[in-house]
């Protein structure tokens, strides 16, 4: 039993596509059961010293795979989670075949009225995780998949690899400003009208919503040599 | 078309520095003198400045004679503005600003940090790089869009230059404490975990030089230095990686006096390799402040036909970022 679970890895792999390589992991298109799923195999990191890279990695994993079962449990959209093995640091999760917002935006596929929509589509979901005192963690454009039709936009959310549980308003914000930076750096355009849709619709959902706010703006003037902090606060 | 020159001087911190350069960027002169603290001090303001007072025109001259122009012949005067000490700031603002009003110069206030960034983006040839901005007054992860070099990740409070040399000095190692910490590092074989900062694509420093402080009778200074080295750059080094990922970068150059560090261009080094991006650094002597990156900022402002600014306008700013920068020779 214990080669068989050692040798399904390298089984998926070879048999898989390689469709994603992430900053901390590498992401392979596989058949499971006849299901169509990602592999998400956290890779090891040479720069990092042997037993420290064992000990992130591994933890990452489990506290992944919890969190996401945790949201999807209570029906936050995220691809749901199909087999975990800890050991070596991979888990399957179902496919969700859409675009990558980051992507899509750069390719300019959606026009104004669709790109408010998934902005406060987002808003929303983002404000039901963090009610639940889950942080994101890692909050940007490319972890955020779209799935449109004719009728209806949908929206997933992935990689919770930075995620944090019983989190206070501060990494509530520390998300939201990740979110905002991204957009700065690769959206820097339509930052304005992401942005603002995504707030507006952040701040009707999410509780305690005044503290996160002023967390937010103060994490905005944390960076160093900031001369105007009256700038314009959100 | 007959050569330009320019002059630049830079004095944000502790090192007081004259470059010359003509317009193919290359060097014609580079004079610096450091200033010196006591062993368990700080930076001290007031002693840079007067420091700094005291070799400024020296060194002016200095770098005069080194490239063989006399002051007529250099085409525009280009000085540090910030971010950085007020006091040591205003002695290179003073000297630019006489040398440009007696001799009629255009002068160019330069952003400290994008002396480093554009010195590096040029001398290894890279067109659209991520850069690392690691040094005692800055930790970013910048990359250029619509205009500007703007922050994709930086430290919340301590830079990494801070958080070694405080420590250096928590254990009696004087300014810079660097180089001190890295061969104590190389001799650790003991991994102590320590607090893991990454905070989004920020850097959260201080709770590591707590912890690193609270173990130094506990535990072996090497280990101390060892694990402190590998934890604070793994934090960054992962912030960078992401961020490669994330806007598809394909080179890196990592800049500031932080970047001669031989343990973290290993990391970050293996890192790209992972990523098919080309990692650079400049060599030890252009990591550290110098008159040579102030210079080729100055140059490319010239190049791009910016006015000078005018002498009454040309003042200091101990706190402007980088985003503040409008790049015109860049698209």
């Amino acid at each position: 039993m214990e080669i068989m679970k050692k040798e399904l890895l390298n089984h998926l792999i070879e048999k898989g596509k390689l469709i994603g390589k992430g900053a901390e992991s590498n992401l392979y298109l596989v058949d499971y059961l006849g299901i169509e799923c990602v592999l998400k195999y956290r890779i090891k990191k040479e720069y990092r010293i042997d037993e420290f890279d064992k000990k992130i990695r591994r933890r990452r994993t489990v506290r992944e795979v919890s969190i996401i079962q945790e949201l999807d449990e209570t029906g936050i959209p995220v691809p749901s989670v199909i087999y975990v093995n800890v050991d070596q640091n991979y888990f399957l999760m179902k496919y969700i075949n859409g675009d990558r917002l980051r992507d899509a935006l750069i390719e300019m596929k959606y026009d104004k009225k669709e790109i408010i929509e998934i902005s406060r589509r987002l808003g929303v979901i983002i404000a039901e995780i963090h009610n639940k005192n889950i942080s994101h963690g890692d909050l940007t454009t490319a972890n955020i998949i779209v799935k449109k039709s004719v009728k209806r936009i949908d929206l997933y959310i992935l990689d919770f690899g930075l995620s944090e549980r019983n989190i206070a308003s501060e990494e509530k914000a520390v998300d939201i400003d990740l979110l905002y930076r991204m957009l700065e750096a690769s959206h820097t355009q339509i930052k304005k009208l992401i942005f603002n849709s995504f707030l507006k619709e952040y701040k009707k959902h999410v509780n305690n919503c005044n503290e996160i706010i002023l967390r937010f703006n103060k994490i905005r003037k944390m960076g160093r040599y900031i001369e105007e902090r009256r700038k314009k606060s959100y | 078309m007959k050569r330009r020159f320019v002059l630049g001087i830079e004095s944000t911190a502790h090192t007081f520095g004259v470059g010359i350069i003509d317009d193919d960027m290359n060097i014609l002169a580079d004079e610096r003198d450091t200033a010196r603290t006591g062993a368990t001090l700080g930076i001290d303001p007031k002693l840079t400045a007067e420091h700094h007072a005291n070799v400024a025109v020296n060194i002016l001259k200095k770098a005069l004679r080194k490239s063989g122009l006399s002051i007529h012949e250099i085409s525009a005067i280009a000085y540090s503005k910030g971010p950085g000490l007020g006091p040591a700031l205003r002695i290179g603002a003073t000297l630019a600003r006489a040398v440009a009003f007696k001799y009629n110069k255009p002068l160019y206030p330069v952003h400290h940090g994008l002396g480093h960034i554009e010195l590096t983006t040029i001398k290894l040839k890279f067109k659209d790089p991520l850069i690392v901005i690691v040094s005692g007054g800055h930790t970013s992860i910048l990359s250029f869009s619509y205009g500007r070099w703007r922050t994709y990740g930086e430290t919340l409070d301590i830079t990494l230059g801070n958080l070694i040399d405080m420590f250096a000095r928590k254990i009696g190692i004087p300014f810079p404490g660097g180089p001190k910490i890295e061969e104590l590092a190389k001799k650790g074989r003991k991994f102590i975990e320590m607090p893991y900062g990454i905070k989004g694509n920020n850097m959260v420093y201080s709770g590591l030089l707590t912890y690193a402080t609270h173990l130094i009778k506990k535990e072996d200074i090497v280990d101390i230095a060892y694990s402190l080295q590998e934890t604070a750059f793994s934090i960054l080094v992962e912030a960078t990686e992401r961020a490669l990922t994330q806007l598809s970068k394909t080179e890196l150059g990592i800049t500031g006096g932080v970047a001669s560090n031989d343990r973290l261009y290993e990391m970050m080094k293996k890192m790209c390799e992972e990523h098919n991006v080309t990692a650079g650094r400049l060599s030890k002597k252009y990591n550290s402040d110098n008159g040579i990156q102030i210079a080729v900022v100055g140059l490319l402002y010239l190049l791009s036909d910016e006015a000078g600014t005018p002498i009454d306008k040309a003042i200091v700013k101990q706190r402007i970022r980088i985003e503040e920068e409008k790049i015109p020779w860049r698209s």
